[in-house]
């Protein structure tokens, strides 16, 4: 058995911050960077299936991402992963999520695993779109926003509860292999020990470029996306009160404002 | 070196390491030449930086060599760091970008010579601040108050150094809200206090009752108001002495849980509180130290569990009665009991084999349980039942030695900060992956350091 999970170094940006001189994304000097939250469910589903079928099976972590990205790898090692890959060139910046996902097609068929699984969406960007189009490009079949999952390695199907709108789930059953993005409180994402973040330090991991997935410069970057970003920007701020006071102030203040409004 | 107290290893391991965050731990306790080494380290990016001018732990002596800085955003996020000092705000009051004066006039340690250099005149986020700051002098208030806005009059009410003139001024042109606030400051004349006292609206009243710099003769008054909430108001006044309590049966339930909550109550006004059809009032009655046995005794047997649990946690609660608790059916009651640190020994020996996960924390954190148990539950399933362990004064080096490694970052962060954490803890946890538990270990170790040197 062979999981492979696709993971990402998100930023989380602090109060105030600089847009980049370019204008297309925020400075990294005022951003911290961590793994995504939804991927850390991602590993920890995949951890669980591999210790209920008896700790046999290997599981695969992956990033597009610069050096930096590098310690998320080492922390999903420390977690348990057996090996990781991370895939970067300076080509790569400007991929969206298409290319990105063009990339990790690469490596799915590189590594042939059983299943994939990946975060619903990336906190930073919140497209959620790379897990799915990862699906399409290979043509697997595919589960988006699974809350639940039903998977024994080697069975030819798997069972998933996919959250809908308005508090709805759907049971669905997709053939294996697939990919599957995972929705945040499908399981407790453990911690790494401290033990396991040292033994993570000996644990395998690649770095290879695009060119290693047989992929050129055309296919990757801004080149190989069909969206491009233009501008990052803090939208003006319209009309707005903080409305102060005691609760009751607050009260007074909100029924005249709603009164303004309606014209009362 | 690993379980050393020496300042000069301890220095070495970090310059070797290059850890910011132990740096930043180390540079108020060392000398010029090996600050110089760490803060190559510190500054090593321009990330860093900008984490440390905006962080509330980082030392004066770090944030006073940031100031230096012409960095805009550095300068943006230290005129906003609560932990910069007068001097260092006055340094950064030079030059200053608007966006700099606006967090200056807001900052609770920006000295009054700046804030009354600041210049407000057209800005209304800078009035708005000023007026709100607890430094601002009278004199800037009241120029402030000449042309205040209604959010700027707002602040200058409920601002400390607001004279009894300027809060007549407030009261003459103020709405209820406004005069509320009046009523409520410490400097509010006797006029207007009595004006709010005899004031329509509740709103007024009701901060008037809260006020405790009031008379007892006007607190006593107030407490027979017609409108609940004035005399709740009234009855939690800290002014308020407890010879002046003994009304149980006030209908209103918001008036009687105020009157349990009060740590004065004698023992008949407890007596009488004690059958309330409240649970809350029950509650804060079976806390109530001056509680006799039989109160204690009747609540103790309370349908509801908060009310028996309140029983368990009150420090005059007899052995008796904790004997019976510490048998309840519910867990959260038992772990009340087990929580005591005056706990009889034969009663804490019972909770010892308790499962429940309340109870085993409370038992962890009890200075009376058996040195195998806290082993024991070092080691539990459960991470925050684990933390438990780290807090006890008699926990037995082993279970610390275990506990440096859990896998729970925030159980790691306690045992770093906590006086029980051994010395050999604080090394290891020099190498921990959380940047909040490398600092908080190297701190610890040098404040160690320089205790015995």
């Amino acid at each position: 058995m062979k999981i492979l999970v696709a993971i990402k170094q998100v930023a989380n940006l602090d109060d105030e911050f600089e847009i980049r001189e370019d204008g297309k994304d925020v400075d990294p000097d005022f951003c911290d960077f961590e793994i995504n939250e939804w991927d850390d469910y991602s590993l920890e589903t995949a951890l669980q299936i591999r210790e209920n079928n008896g700790d046999e099976g290997e599981i695969v972590v992956v990033t597009v991402g610069p050096d930096d990205a590098e310690d998320e790898l080492r922390k999903c090692l420390g977690k348990g992963a057996d090996r990781a890959i991370r895939v970067w060139d300076d080509a790569i910046e400007g991929s969206d999520q298409v290319a990105i996902a063009r990339i990790l097609t690469k490596v799915v068929e590189q590594e042939a695993p059983d299943m994939v699984f990946m975060g619903v969406q990336a906190s930073d960007n919140a497209y959620a779109q790379t897990g799915i189009s990862v699906a399409k490009q290979l043509g697997w079949p595919h589960a988006a926003v699974v809350s639940s999952l039903d998977y024994t390695p080697g069975a030819s199907t798997a069972t998933a509860n996919r959250e809908l709108e308005g508090g709805l789930e759907e049971t669905i059953t997709v053939n294996c292999p697939a990919v599957l993005t995972i929705q945040l409180g499908i399981n407790e994402p453990r911690y790494a020990s401290l033990r396991g973040i040292k033994q993570a330090a000996a644990k395998p991991l690649d770095e290879i470029s695009h060119g290693d997935l047989g992929l050129s410069d055309d296919e990757v970057g801004e080149a190989g996306s069909v969206s491009r970003v233009r501008k990052v920007f803090v939208p003006v701020k319209d009309q707005a009160e903080l409305i102060e006071g005691t609760p009751a102030e607050q009260a007074a203040r909100l029924a005249e404002i709603l009164k303004e409004l309606s014209g009362a | 070196m690993a379980a050393s107290l020496d300042l000069t290893s301890l220095t070495e391991f970090v310059v070797e390491q290059g850890d910011p965050y132990v740096a930043l731990a180390l540079h108020p306790f060392v000398d010029e030449g090996v600050q110089a080494k760490l803060e190559g380290i510190i500054f090593a990016r321009k990330r860093l930086k900008l984490t440390f001018a905006a962080a509330p732990y980082t030392p004066k002596t770090i944030l006073a060599l940031l100031v230096e800085e012409k960095d805009e955003q550095l300068r943006l996020r230290l005129s906003k760091n609560p932990a910069v000092a007068p001097p260092l705000l006055a340094k950064l009051f030079e030059n200053a970008s608007p966006a700099v004066i606006k967090n200056l006039a807001a900052h609770r340690n920006t000295p009054v010579e700046i804030l009354e250099r600041i210049d407000w005149q057209g800005n209304e986020v800078i009035r708005a601040a000023l007026c709100g700051n607890s430094n601002a002098p009278l004199a800037l208030l009241k120029q402030l108050m000449q042309s205040g806005t209604s959010v700027e009059k707002k602040g200058i009410v409920s601002n400390p150094n607001s004279d009894h003139t300027l809060l007549s001024e407030l009261w003459d042109g103020g709405d209820k809200f406004i005069q509320g606030e009046v009523a409520a400051h410490k400097a509010c004349p006797p006029e207007l206090r009595e004006a709010a006292l005899q004031h329509p609206e509740v709103l007024v009243r009701r901060k008037l009752a809260s006020n405790e710099s009031l008379a007892t003769d006007c607190l006593l008054l107030l407490m027979k108001d017609e409108d609940a909430l004035v005399r709740s108001a009234a009855i939690g006044n800290a002014g308020l002495e407890d010879d002046h309590l003994g009304n149980a049966d006030d209908p209103s339930i918001r008036v009687r849980r105020t009157e349990a909550k009060r740590e004065d109550l004698s023992a008949q006004f407890i007596e009488s509180l004690a059958d309330d059809e409240d649970h809350w009032v029950r509650r804060w009655v079976a806390r109530q130290p001056a509680a006799s046995d039989a109160v204690m005794q009747k609540l103790a047997q309370d349908e509801v569990m908060e009310v028996r649990r309140a029983v368990g946690r009150n420090p005059s609660c007899p052995d008796f009665i904790l004997e019976r608790l510490a048998k309840d059916e519910d867990p959260w009651v038992r772990a009340g009991v087990a929580l005591r640190e005056d706990l009889a020994r034969h009663i804490l020996v019972g909770l010892e084999s308790d499962e429940d996960i309340d109870v085993k924390s409370a038992v962890g954190r009890n200075p009376g349980t058996d040195e195998s148990v806290l082993l024991t539950i070092a080691e539990h399933e459960n991470r925050d039942v684990r933390r438990s362990v780290i807090v006890n004064p008699h926990v037995p080096d082993a279970a610390l030695i275990k506990l440096q490694d859990d896998p729970y970052p925030l159980n790691r962060a306690i045992l770093s900060g906590h006086p029980n954490c051994l010395t050999g803890n604080l090394w290891f946890l020099l190498k921990d992956p959380e940047p909040q538990v490398r600092y908080t270990a190297g701190k610890a170790l040098a404040v160690r350091c320089l205790g015995t040197a």
